[in-house]
């Protein structure tokens, strides 16, 4: 799940080497927290978040073959390097 | 944003094949086996389809969402790559195809209630493609008219008794331009109404 969600986002992008996927495996449900540059964080939720949905959808879909929820979070690295949450928090 | 931007035969191709391989390595990585082929329709649309492999339903998704996803990735892929949009189809299994023949089936079989019972039939909610599908199946019909009513995702075709020509009738040929396009399917391009 997370090299999906790394090839994807990784391509929206305009700096790959920000993008950082941290994976939590739980029983029946997957965490994907996806970091990228402040700048290209429209570039991955999109207009009225059409692309982030997109990705959602996607990642869902994946998810389904193997019986398990997902739950994806969109972030920030700001400059002080803290974690910024962007956009909603959504569980499939 | 301008769909009518042309390209060079060399720059389809290369759009082709640069959708495909992104394509292909996203089903991979999304566990499918199956694989993308990817061709040029006579109309210049790029064609993408996806074959074989188990669990094609799971990568088509409810009425086509997640098909509706891949193509939504891929078109900004596009654009980031080329500078220019792809009028880029993506297909599985004929979803497509049989899709549009459903639309044109419950579109006959609205006309029928209507034309028994001299009521208004409202269809389910459609996306702007799939209500264009209605609107064209049914333009040419003598006993009913069509039109839409509600708003955003809840929007849906209306067929009513009587032939009246409003121009509330082609209001969807309008709004399907521009906006809805980018996220919508552009159907395979079968003519509609042949019946």
């Amino acid at each position: 799940m997370k090299e999906l969600v790394e090839y994807i986002v990784s391509a929206l992008v305009d700096v790959p080497e920000e993008v950082m996927v941290i994976e939590t495996l739980g029983e029946s449900i997957i965490v994907l927290e996806i970091f990228v540059a402040q700048d290209d964080i429209g570039k991955v939720i999109g207009r009225e978040g059409r692309i982030a949905n997109a990705i959602r959808t996607i990642v869902k879909a994946s998810a389904a073959k193997s019986n398990k929820k997902i739950t994806i979070e969109i972030l920030s690295k700001n400059p002080e390097g803290e974690k910024q949450p962007v956009g909603q928090r959504s569980t499939f | 944003m301008d769909r009518e931007e042309s390209l060079t035969p060399e720059e389809t191709q290369q759009m082709m094949e640069f959708c495909r391989e992104k394509l292909a390595t996203i089903i991979e990585r999304m566990g499918f086996g199956a694989k993308a082929e990817a061709r040029i329709r006579e109309d210049g649309h790029i064609l993408l389809e996806i074959v074989g492999g188990e669990d094609l339903g799971l990568l088509i998704g409810k009425e086509g969402n997640t098909l509706r996803a891949l193509q939504t990735i891929l078109r900004v892929l596009v654009v980031k790559r080329f500078d220019k949009k792809a009028m880029l189809i993506l297909d599985a299994d004929n979803y497509l195809l049989k899709r549009e023949e459903a639309l044109i089936d419950t579109a006959y079989a609205a006309v029928e209630r209507v034309e028994k019972t001299l009521r208004k039939v409202q269809l389910k909610p459609m996306n702007s493609v799939e209500r264009r599908i209605i609107h064209m199946t049914l333009a040419n019909e003598e006993n009913v008219h069509t039109y839409s009513v509600g708003e955003g995702a809840d929007r849906r075709v209306v067929i009513a008794p009587g032939k009246v020509r409003s121009q509330e009738s082609f209001r969807d040929t309008g709004d399907y331009a521009p906006e809805a396009a980018d996220d919508s399917y552009a159907y395979s391009s079968e003519s509609h109404g042949n019946r």
